[in-house]
């Protein structure tokens, strides 16, 4: 590897001086460029203050579902708005507050926890963050075209098919609220790669904080939990629009194949939601003892049983569907013991409090409403999964009340104790104690009058989703009292933000460390320095600020570590070793610019464009978004070169190698789209499980396509490997010549694939329907795979790629393994339908 | 004050009318006693620990987060699955088999009796003490039947045939509902159940083989006259009247039955009449036209003569 | 901390957390109320009489004022409102009429009966006072013979208690 030690000129910014100042690297932008910004603090509340207001929004109507429901026969909604209403309530907390304000939280601390100076992909953020806001304004939306979605959350088929909701309601949930979750999976991603990869030195991974560790397990949990939704979205989507009858049990199809697929999502789903915010209690309550977190290690491994059991569940929303006995008693049995790493969590909060004496203050309040409130949740969900319970329980206002103990107590109450204890780091000043305490017993009075009884009210026979219900049987002073306790409980919201806007003006500056935490964001004086550090320290404890004499002790700005020089007056950032935390690399990272913006946009305006019909806009957002994807990634390479990051460390920067962050978030990306291809492999084996004689309809795959389909998927993955061999060794014109090579073998694998399936009907049967969507799937990433072949090769022919900057085949290469690997699997299955016999 | 519906007996889960309901609900009551000792239990170790200093202990970890949850939900498992055992119980060849299709939003009720397909609506008659198999099916999209007092809930799914086997062991009437959000109409969806001895439900079969009551009153045989000719018989059977009628509830027993509109108004003339005439406000999204076009005189005609049919 | 504010807030906490209780338990009591079984709300209802009782002094006109002739010809003999509006929603009249305070009363096909009181025809052919009305609900094809309004068999008992209900229905 040579060194190159002329600073290229970089897209997007001034052309790299070695004088400036930290200052001047990082300086925000300001006027209308200030949406341009790719800072994490920026993005964070971005996030932050987006996901209120659709809290507020969602809370609101709320409050018009419990207004109709004050008295029996009410005529203040009619059905039809009662069914948008209380669908758009559930559809934006789950989708668009509860997610993206904790994704704002992760995105705002975890690079000042972990000692780095930005996130690891800011313009992925920011891209990420686009993609919410607009998702989230085409769901809105809907309400202005009298369209908005009313089959429920949860968007059952055969309800939401064409048939029963014609028009375009469900299509706005399935494209807007896909769009969003865009966000959520770019975060995931990048913060795995975040955390893994751009600690301080010294931060082994037993050393993170501990809401290092919740982030890193939720991020896993999203990469792997929503993509069967994605899927499933996506065929029901293209149900709506094609017809394909992936549902339809006349040709095959089931409507429990989409209740499969969205559980299969929607239970790790709330898991992702409860464990950033006991994420967060697990941060606050030590700060308020004095002492560390009690069971460290205890609680790291009840976080990662957690993720892993919270696969095991779902079916527990489907006891009811007639599920065979045996399914039931497994189901029944896991969901009852996911109550062990939960009960771990909450033992050791408890221990924690032994440690010391705790202070009483608005966050701790919020904590001790989230130990009653979540505790009851949970044992109320431990009973749900109790068959014969549930028998009667499910579907009932039992399950209303169980899932608001859970989401309310177990993510709410966090979250407004992480309201108060980082409002003086995000806003500089401190909100009012006196008033904090008057939300907390108004939220908690409220919550608890509008939905202790609800359970009684569940059990008195009153289901779900129902705009209103007949005088006399028993539940109607049960509603009242729930309608007027939701009425307090908004108050206190309402108190809350009386006292936010108040405390922005007139709240208490606060100074160093206000509350005398030990995690590293609190190193600064608040809302100082956009760039979190002027050296980045080593760390020897998880709790920095209580060990290190040489934190505290002195003004920031003088602490000791690393990456004090700026280097080519590049923004950059330390790179550490995933495990031991020790550094590795330099990490260099984009300044601020409005591509994202613009890609994001671009989407939108596809997304949109689809759910008018008006598929030629459709394409050409989707041109103008891969567009804007290339001049994204057209820029220098920073490989090359290596740079002084002091205290002795003489490192690279981006290096080539596997535990590069690009590489491990190429990587990370491939769990995603591998999470992708399981769901759809599991609705292909579904489908092939549950109706055997619609699957021996399907035309069976063509033996020789499918041989030379997984031949050339071979031939892929040879030529991906020699790719990367050839890259590495700066061969830049072999490098070139194979990037062609794999360009044709991509375009031999899709048409291999899709003549191995030419004689299947999409519309024959679901099973076809179903291959034809795995094939698409596989097109997709191979589509990619060329389209990034040929960017490469671009860039290489064009003369911007020297020695030492081999990342993008590197990377390239791991994307078209995985992308091989999808074809040979696909191929195996087509394989295995031609050979066993489809029937 | 009273209720319009309050002829429609139960409908609370803490009732013991049926073999599933009555043992679901000991555990309902034996685990919400225990969920709220063990939260009292967590909060007064959280004030204990909160007013001592002297450290966290590790078994407090193990102990509350890991022996104690595996013991107790040991013990639950072993509950649910023997009570699940008891309700679901054997197979029962010789149970009689009634087979209900969900429409959106009423109920067809279809009693195979002695090679006998008797066929009824919203009303399920059903023999006390008795095992009955129920066939749930629906005709468009997700809908569940669930008569809380009698038994917990099973989904009727589009393609697929969800068994439930149901024993009454309680006489009189009891009011179930619809628990799948399935469209406009949901909270309208209801039903009644109605336990008889087993004479009196044998009788019952009976009622439904036989052609329906004959019209008696002059006013009576006009209602009949306008129902046969105002196109009611494209969707609506009555037993000796119309036989083809299939898109909608049969109507031969109409007026036995304690409840209109699937379980949600109480059965007489006035609010027949309202129905007839105007079906889409009260029922939005029903599939049935309102006949806002009958004479005044037809319209009360039609209206005594379904309240007729008992 | 002194020892008086120490006690003082031993005792505001035990204080709240008690009142608390009390305050939820009364709540629980009155919401698991089963209908018909309301000695909460019945409570309510007698603390209102007496204290209505207290202060009629207060609201009581001389005894020579001349009555409104239009308040005695609304009068139904035998009336009991309250029992009028069950019965009303027990017979179906809901399903053709919208009847303010009667549940779910909002049907379109016959005539909307809000501020029924100050109507001046009873189904356009009868004169609005409390014997045409009685006689009405109890046979409205004798009086009407073409109207879509069957007869519902309501007993005279029933009648005056719904025609007293529909004349609390005061336009606006």
């Amino acid at each position: 590897m040579t060194a190159v030690d002329e600073p290229q000129s970089y897209s997007g910014t001034r052309k790299g001086e070695p004088d400036k100042t930290i200052e001047e690297v990082w300086a925000q932008p300001t006027g209308l460029r200030w949406w341009s910004s790719v800072s994490h603090r920026v993005v964070g509340k971005r996030f932050i203050y987006t996901g209120f207001a659709f809290f507020i929004i969602a809370g609101f109507l709320a409050l018009l579902v419990r207004t109709q429901l004050i008295v029996p026969g009410n005529t203040f909604l009619d059905n039809e708005t009662y069914n948008q209403v209380f669908t758009m309530h559930g559809t934006l907390m789950m989708f668009l507050f509860a997610i993206p304000i904790l994704e704002g939280f992760a995105v705002y601390l975890i690079p000042m926890m972990l000692g780095a100076r930005d996130l690891i992909f800011p313009r992925l953020e920011q891209f990420g963050y686009y993609c919410y806001l607009f998702g989230g304004i085409i769901v809105l939306s809907s309400f202005l075209f009298d369209a908005a979605p009313d089959g429920g959350w949860f968007m059952y088929v055969p309800l939401t098919t064409n048939a029963f909701t014609p028009g375009v309601s469900a299509d706005f949930w399935l494209i807007g609220i896909t769009f969003a979750e865009i966000a959520s999976v770019t975060a995931a991603v990048e913060l795995i790669v975040a955390i893994l990869c751009a600690r301080a030195p010294g931060m082994s991974l037993t050393k993170m904080p501990i809401f290092a560790w919740y982030i890193l397990i939720t991020a896993f949990m999203i990469a792997i939990g929503f993509p069967p939704l994605i899927i499933g979205s996506i065929l029901l989507e293209a149900n709506r629009l094609l017809g394909l009858p992936f549902f339809d049990p006349t040709v095959g199809g089931d409507p429990l194949l989409w209740q499969h697929l969205f559980w299969l999502f929607g239970h790790p789903e709330v898991y992702i939601i409860f464990l950033p915010a006991a994420g967060m209690v697990a941060t606050i309550l030590p700060t308020f003892v004095g002492k560390p977190l009690f069971g460290y290690g205890f609680v790291v491994a009840a976080v990662i049983s957690m993720g892993f059991i919270s696969f095991g569940l779902w079916a527990h929303h489907m006891f009811t569907t007639g599920l065979p006995i045996l399914s039931l008693s497994l189901f029944s049995a896991a969901s009852t013991m996911v109550a062990v790493p939960t009960g771990v969590q909450i033992f050791a909060f408890i221990a924690t409090l032994a440690q010391g004496r705790p202070r009483m203050t608005t966050p701790m309040l919020f904590v001790m409403g989230f130990l009653f409130i979540f505790v009851l949740g949970g044992l109320t969900g431990v009973m749900l999964a109790s068959v014969p319970f549930n028998w009667q329980a499910h579907d009932s206002y039992f399950v209303v009340a169980h899932l608001h103990y859970v989401l309310i107590g177990g993510m709410v109450f966090p979250l407004f104790a992480a309201f108060y204890y980082w409002a003086p780091h995000i806003t500089g000043r401190m909100m009012s104690e006196r008033l904090g305490k008057w939300v907390f017993w108004l939220m908690f009075i409220g919550f608890n009058a509008t939905f202790f009884l609800m359970h009684v009210t569940g059990l008195r026979g009153m289901p779900r989703r129902i705009a209103t219900y007949p005088e006399g049987i028993g539940w109607d002073r049960l509603n009242l009292l729930s309608t007027l306790g939701s009425y307090i409980l908004a108050a206190g919201v309402a108190l809350f933000i009386f006292d936010f806007i108040r405390h922005l003006r007139h709240g208490e500056r606060a100074g160093r460390d206000p509350w005398r935490a030990g995690t590293m964001e609190w190193l600064y004086p608040t809302v100082a320095i956009g760039f979190n550090f002027h050296a980045i320290p080593p760390v020897e404890t998880r709790e920095p600020l209580w060990n290190n004499p040489n934190m505290l002790g002195k003004n920031a700005e003088d602490v000791e570590g690393v990456m004090r020089k700026m280097h080519d007056g590049r923004r950059e950032t330390i790179g550490c070793d995933p495990v031991s935390g020790s550094p590795v690399q330099i990490v260099r990272l984009p300044h601020p610019t409005f591509t994202p913006m613009f890609t994001a946009f671009a989407l939108a305006v596809a997304f949109a464009a689809t759910i008018a019909s008006a598929y030629f806009v459709a394409i050409a957002g989707i041109v103008a978004g891969l567009l804007g994807f290339t001049i994204w990634a057209w820029e220098p390479s920073d490989s090359g070169v290596t740079r002084d990051a002091g205290m002795g460390y003489v490192l690279p920067v981006n290096m080539i190698e596997k535990r590069s962050h690009m590489h491990i978030a190429t990587v990370g990306t491939m769990l995603v789209l591998y999470a992708l291809l399981g769901s759809l492999i599991f609705a292909l084996l579904y489908l092939w499980n549950v109706y055997p004689n619609f699957a021996a309809q399907t035309a069976q795959p063509n033996l020789l396509w499918t041989g030379l389909s997984m031949l050339a998927g071979l031939v892929l993955l040879i030529l991906a490997m020699i790719n990367r061999r050839v890259a590495v060794a700066d061969r830049i014109g072999l490098a070139t010549v194979m990037n062609l090579a794999v360009i044709l073998a991509s375009i031999a694998c899709t048409a291999c694939l899709a003549l191995a399936i030419q004689r299947t009907d999409p519309w024959g049967t679901a099973l076809g329907a179903t291959m034809w969507a795995t094939l698409g799937f596989v097109a997709l990433n191979l589509f990619i795979t060329l389209y990034w072949a040929l960017f490469n090769a671009a860039r290489k022919v064009t003369g911007r790629v020297g020695a030492g900057q081999s990342l993008p085949d590197f990377n390239l290469a791991t994307y078209a393994k995985g992308t091989a690997v999808m074809v040979l699997i696909t191929g195996g299955l087509f394989l295995a339908a031609t050979l066993g016999g489809l029937s | 004050m009273g209720s319009t519906l309050d002829q429609f007996g139960s409908q609370t889960t803490f009732a013991d009318a049926g073999i599933g309901a009555a043992r679901t609900v000991w555990l309902t009551n034996s685990m919400s006693i225990i969920s709220l000792v063990i939260l009292a239990f967590v909060m007064l170790v959280a004030l204990f620990a909160w007013r001592s200093t002297g450290g966290g202990r590790v078994w407090w970890i193990i102990g509350g987060g890991i022996v104690f949850p595996l013991i107790t939900l040991s013990v639950l498992t072993v509950a649910s699955a023997t009570t699940l055992r008891s309700i679901t119980g054997e197979a029962q060849p010789e149970a009689p088999v009634i087979e209900i299709t969900a429409y959106q939003y009423w109920w067809d009720v279809v009693h195979h009796s002695e090679g006998r397909s008797l066929r009824d609506a919203n009303e399920i008659v059903l023999p006390l003490n008795m095992a009955v198999t129920l066939q749930l099916k629906s005709n468009d999209v997700i809908h569940s039947f669930w008569v809380p007092s009698v038994s917990g809930k099973m989904d009727m799914i589009p393609g697929r045939i969800n068994e439930l086997t149901i024993t009454a062991t309680k006489e009189g009437r009891f009011r179930g509902q619809c628990a799948e959000f399935c469209g406009l109409s949901h909270p309208l969806m209801a039903f009644e159940v109605l336990v008889l001895p087993v004479e009196e439900y044998a009788a019952y079969l009976e009622s439904l083989d036989e052609d329906a009551r004959d019209a008696v009153t002059p006013q009576q045989r006009r209602g009949k006259e306008v129902f046969l000719t105002s196109g009611c018989t494209a969707c609506h059977a009555v037993n000796g009247v119309s036989e083809n009628g299939r898109l909608g509830p049969d109507l031969s027993r109409v007026g036995a039955r304690a409840s209109l509109g699937a379980g949600m108004w109480r059965m007489n003339k006035g609010n027949l009449a309202g129905w007839i005439a105007d079906v889409g406000d009260m029922k939005p999204g029903a599939q049935m036209p309102s006949y806002n076009d009958l004479s005044g005189p037809d319209l009360r005609a039609v209206a005594a003569w379904l309240e007729s049919l008992k | 901390m002194s020892d008086r504010d120490r006690n003082s807030g031993l005792l505001g906490t035990v204080f709240a957390i008690l009142s608390g209780v009390i305050v939820s338990l009364a709540v629980g009591v009155w919401a698991l109320g089963t209908p018909g079984n309301d000695p909460v709300g019945a409570a309510a209802v007698t603390a209102g009489t007496f204290m209505e009782g207290k202060f009629r002094w207060l609201r009581a006109e001389p005894e020579n004022v001349p009555q409104d002739w239009v308040e005695i010809s609304k009068t139904v003999r035998g009336g009991d409102p309250q029992r009028g509006a069950t019965l009303i929603a027990q017979y179906g009249c809901g399903s053709c009429h919208v009847v303010p305070g009667v549940a779910r009363a909002h049907g379109t096909v016959g005539p909307d009966l809000s501020g029924f009181r100050d109507r001046a025809y009873i189904g356009g052919v009868l004169s609005n006072e409390p014997g045409d009305l009685v006689d009405w609900l109890m046979n409205p094809t004798t009086h009407a013979p073409d109207t879509a309004m069957p007869d519902l068999g309501v007993t005279e008992t029933d009648a005056r208690h719904m025609a007293s209900y529909l004349y609390t229905l005061r336009g606006s």
